[in-house]
């Protein structure tokens, strides 16, 4: 009886809150995230937003209840009603109503729809923090956020390691124990997490032109196939281009983890041609990269011929070997355009990579977007939901393969920020959102982009001062 | 404060205005007043510097971040009050009223330090001789260019609440045990809010804990246990604040002490920067031709870069004994700020908006606060002129958060434009580069003939190049830049020519 009194007061109140003499408005809510008709994952923390009406009071109500009212000009969700919520609507589409009160009182905007997957998002997401020009650094930080909440921890941080600059965290499947970045400069090497123990690694042969750039792991974790790159960063004349980074040499490589060798194929180390962005597919029977021919001379008219193929050449993870044969998925000179960091879905099927006009480094190319492929039938998916006028590009796919995470540089152009998209089975994407925050004003005021986002099924298993630990040991060496 | 039977030697309201007491604040009021003189005569520019390299955003996520570090309290009321630096007068102001108010705290404190039967000299005048020679040494703190007022309001903060925390239990502090048990228990854990409000002001707060235990007659043992509690918990706040441990004690800094001479030739150097950002082109060319200082390489440049804001830089190039155009500044992770800064200067008065925005990205990255004023505006201003609004938007957002710049802001919101905006960035917009090539580094013998390919008329960015040639003793290729780029008619150029 008492409970139920409780509720009903409680209702009452909910009831209470909601506006009256509300004027209907045209149009969706200015609102910053855009959040508007999107699919979410039942765990994902709530969707904090920003109302750019210059309204005193917000208030939002979902499917008629209402779950933010607040005295200024942003909607903030309760985490735990926020939870309860999309638990109790699983697979159901919820009616978004949003109302601003101005100096003109109360109106309503049009009403907008959160679809609640049951598809869960892998709860952490780990990510470089970097200012945008990357060709110099001091403030780095690799974080993981929990995306069921709101909590975020550095996992290494330039100022505990001796401020060298630090590289993209790239997991084994999506899975903490086995994880690897870059430390960069004097005493730096690679820092090879497994189940928590890290060690420092030295992954370059005296005959590679540089160390290990861009690497993935066989799901096996014995194996990283990696390329060596000879990086140039230009800076174009027309402003709003702003950056190009290409390569005057690459090649690929695979590294024994057991037996500290490198693999070395002629298939893979064409001097003739550029390859990069390796990536083994999930069941490690394939090495997936990017190839193009190398340019004679640095100009930006020869830079802008430079097309990346995908390609995939076979691996065994038996023998360790490379296979001779390259079979190309994607024809750049076909397609007339140029791929960057391909990705296999976990379950195998589909494969995402980037596209741009040319090059090697999408993050600047504002035409630059995601497209899916479907690998049984080679049907190339446009991800026009997902994609947006600006830079899409670093994808991450999550464990059971039905979201992918991407960085997009759609807001301003400059600094990346965390998006994810829905991925149904047949490789539709639905309309994808920003990581939710807190506070709703972080990225007007962050000024540092989110580089590499990618998913892990649980928190990783060390600290900045682990790696300031693993930095200080002798770096294992490969033959 | 007010003690019935002023055994504690407080002072009732009628006492205060005994002779020395009178004396003492006048002396204060002197020396603030001194104080503000001092700072505003010898060192202004060294305030507006301080301002223009930070931006005190109100908004939630901002404030928030204090909270993550020590001194959250300290800093933010720090920074707030740094903001105010940018009006005239205003931070020797701000600096000399918050060490008056450090100073008194320090007084009454410092009094409370002194047996209450002791005589007028020991009691009144040693704690204000103390505090004046302590607002004296905190003010020579600020004679470094970079000195935050949360390094004073940490210690302020930390004397304040101890003399806080010693009205409210002075009274209980008599009842043998319990008084001792309870005053411990409230010690403890206003050192630690202290600490989390304060930083290292904890220090001074335990430290007068211990000063007037003796005059007191009491026992300190709230003291001695936050001392091994603080031992003990070291290493927790050091993780948690993710700091080593001697920055975790001294949090946000005790701040710097720098040579009075060296002090003052920063000063020179930012009345350059500071007047070049105000337009004072004229000035700038009237300091530099009649000061008898020692001229640096950076006033040299803002020199130069006045002259060629007033199309005079060739008539002005040999008056430099050593000249600095800028043009030979390579930026890198080893540059330092101001370098960088004059780099972004440069690269905006030529018409390169993509080594403008590199540059101050670069700065900005290098700044102590990550988020400098001028160049959130020059990144703002960067974008406007190439027609990215969406960028520029970016920044225009976090100016209209601030107290000092949302009138700025707005003036240069998209679709809103001032009159003299709209006119400044027409005005930029001519020299800009459009063509389809790029840069591999920064020569600026590339950027430069890259901008005059795309406009002839870049008379600043053809002075540049040319008067680059003269300096760099190059006189092959001044006569074949000359003969693409020019005619140009000055003297300079004209005798080399013959």
């Amino acid at each position: 009886m008492r409970k139920s009194i409780i509720l009903i007061a409680a209702a009452a109140l909910f009831a209470a809150c909601a506006p009256s003499n509300v004027t209907e408005v045209e149009g969706q809510a200015p609102m910053y995230p855009d959040y508007t008709d999107i699919t979410i994952p039942v765990n994902i923390a709530p969707l904090n937003f920003l109302l750019d009406d210059g309204a005193s009071r917000v208030c939002v109500t979902i499917d008629g209840k209402t779950y933010s009212n607040r005295r200024s000009g942003d909607a903030r969700f309760s985490e735990k009603a926020w939870h309860s919520l999309l638990a109790g609507n699983e697979g159901k589409t919820l009616e978004i109503k949003v109302y601003s009160r101005g100096k003109d009182g109360w109106k309503q905007y049009a009403p907008f729809t959160w679809t609640v997957s049951p598809d869960k998002l892998d709860p952490y997401l780990t990510y470089r923090l970097i200012e945008p020009d990357y060709e110099a650094y001091n403030n780095i930080v690799l974080q993981q956020r929990c995306i069921e909440n709101f909590r975020t921890d550095d996992f290494s941080d330039n100022r505990v390691i001796g401020n060298k600059c630090m590289n993209c965290h790239t997991y084994c499947g999506q899975d903490p124990a086995a994880s690897m970045f870059y430390v960069r400069g004097p005493g730096g090497g690679a820092i090879l997490n497994l189940d928590g123990q890290l060690q420092k690694l030295s992954i370059k042969g005296e005959d590679m032109i540089s160390g290990s750039v861009y690497f993935g792991f066989s799901p096996s974790r014995r194996y990283i196939v990696f390329s060596a790159n000879k990086i140039i960063p230009g800076y174009h004349a027309q402003s709003i281009r702003r950056m190009e980074v290409f390569d005057t040499k690459s090649d690929l490589y695979v590294a024994d983890m057991q037996e500290h060798k490198f693999i070395r194929s002629s298939t893979v180390t064409d001097t003739d041609m550029l390859e990069t962005f390796p990536a083994f597919s999930p069941d490690g029977k394939y090495i997936y990269y990017c190839k193009a021919p190398q340019i004679d001379t640095v100009t930006l008219d020869n830079i802008e011929t430079q097309k990346y193929s995908l390609c995939r050449v076979a691996f065994n993870e038996e023998t360790g070997t490379i296979g001779d044969t390259v079979e190309t998925i994607y024809d750049a000179a076909k397609e007339n355009k140029s791929v960057c960091h391909p990705r296999v879905s976990p379950d195998g099927r589909l494969i995402c990579f980037s596209i741009a006009d040319y090059g090697t480094f999408p993050l600047w190319h504002r035409e630059a977007d995601l497209m899916m492929m479907d690998l049984e039938t080679g049907r190339q998916i446009p991800m026009t939901e997902a994609n947006s006028d600006g830079s899409e590009s670093y994808h991450s796919w999550s464990s059971n393969s039905r979201w992918l995470v991407f960085a997009s540089k759609r807001d301003d152009g400059v600094y990346g920020k965390p998006y994810f998209c829905h991925v149904d089975e047949d490789g539709n994407c639905s309309k994808s959102f920003v990581l939710p925050q807190k506070h709703t004003e972080y990225y007007n005021n962050l000024l540092r982009s989110f580089n590499a986002p990618e998913l892990g099924k649980g928190p990783l298993p060390f600290t900045t001062y682990d790696v300031k630990e693993a930095l200080e040991q002798d770096a294992v060496t490969f033959n | 404060m007010v003690n019935s039977d002023n055994r504690s030697g407080m002072e009732t309201p009628f006492r205060f205005f005994k002779l020395s007491n009178i004396i003492i604040a006048a002396l204060f009021i002197l020396w603030t007043v001194g104080c503000f003189w001092f700072f505003q005569s010898k060192f202004r520019y060294h305030f507006f510097f301080i301002e223009q390299n930070q931006l005190f955003l109100n908004s939630p996520d901002c404030l928030s971040a204090y909270f993550n570090k020590p001194a959250w309290l300290a800093c933010m009321a720090g920074d707030w009050a740094q903001q105010f630096y940018h009006f005239k007068l205003a931070g020797p102001a701000v600096l000399a009223l918050s060490l008056l108010i450090f100073g008194i705290f320090a007084f009454l404190s410092l009094r409370e330090c002194v047996p209450a039967k002791a005589k007028s000299f020991l009691r009144d005048w040693c704690p204000a001789i103390a505090a004046l020679a302590l607002m004296t040494v905190e003010a020579r703190l600020y004679l470094y260019e970079n000195a935050r007022l949360c390094t004073l309001y940490a210690l302020g903060g930390g004397i304040m609440l101890w003399y806080a925390y010693h009205c409210i239990t002075e009274d209980f502090s008599r009842r043998r045990w319990a008084g001792i048990i309870i005053n411990s228990v409230i010690f403890i854990a206003l050192a630690a809010v202290c600490y989390i409000m304060f930083g290292y002001g904890a220090l001074a707060f335990i430290a007068l804990e211990l000063l007037s235990s003796p005059a007191g007659r009491r026992i300190p043992a709230g003291a001695v246990i936050s001392i091994v509690l603080a031992f003990c918990l070291s290493g927790k706040v050091c993780t948690h604040y993710r700091m080593e441990p001697k920055d975790a004690l001294l949090y946000p800094g005790l701040g710097r002490w720098v040579d009075a001479t060296k002090a003052k030739g920063v000063e020179d150097l930012l009345t350059y920067s500071i007047e070049y950002s105000r337009r004072n082109y004229k000035g700038i060319i009237n300091l530099y031709e009649h000061s008898r200082n020692a001229k640096t390489p950076e006033m040299s440049f803002f020199y130069s870069a006045s002259a060629a804001q007033l199309g005079i830089l060739p008539d002005k190039l040999l008056k430099m004994k050593k000249p600095n155009l800028g043009t030979f500044i390579h930026l890198d992770s080893k540059s330092n700020l101001f370098t960088i800064e004059m780099a972004a200067e440069l690269y905006y008065l030529i018409g390169d908006m993509t080594y403008t925005e590199r540059a101050c990205m670069h700065a900005n990255n290098f700044s102590p606060t990550k988020r400098c004023a001028s160049l959130i505006k020059r990144l703002a201003e960067a974008n406007l002129v190439i027609g990215d609004f969406e960028g520029a938007e970016k920044y225009l957002r976090q100016l209209r958060r601030s107290f000092i710049y949302r009138e700025w802001a707005e003036d240069h919101t998209p679709g809103s434009f001032s009159e003299k905006v709209q006119r400044e960035l027409d005005y930029k917009r001519q020299f800009i580069n459009n063509a389809n090539e790029i840069r591999i580094g920064d020569n600026c013998h590339t950027i430069l003939t890259g901008l005059l390919d795309a406009n002839r008329n870049n008379i600043v960015a053809l002075d540049y190049l040319l008067c680059t040639d003269i300096i760099a003793n190059q006189k092959g290729m001044f006569m074949r830049d000359y003969q693409k780029y020019g005619p140009r008619d000055c003297e300079l150029y004209n005798r080399i020519v013959k």
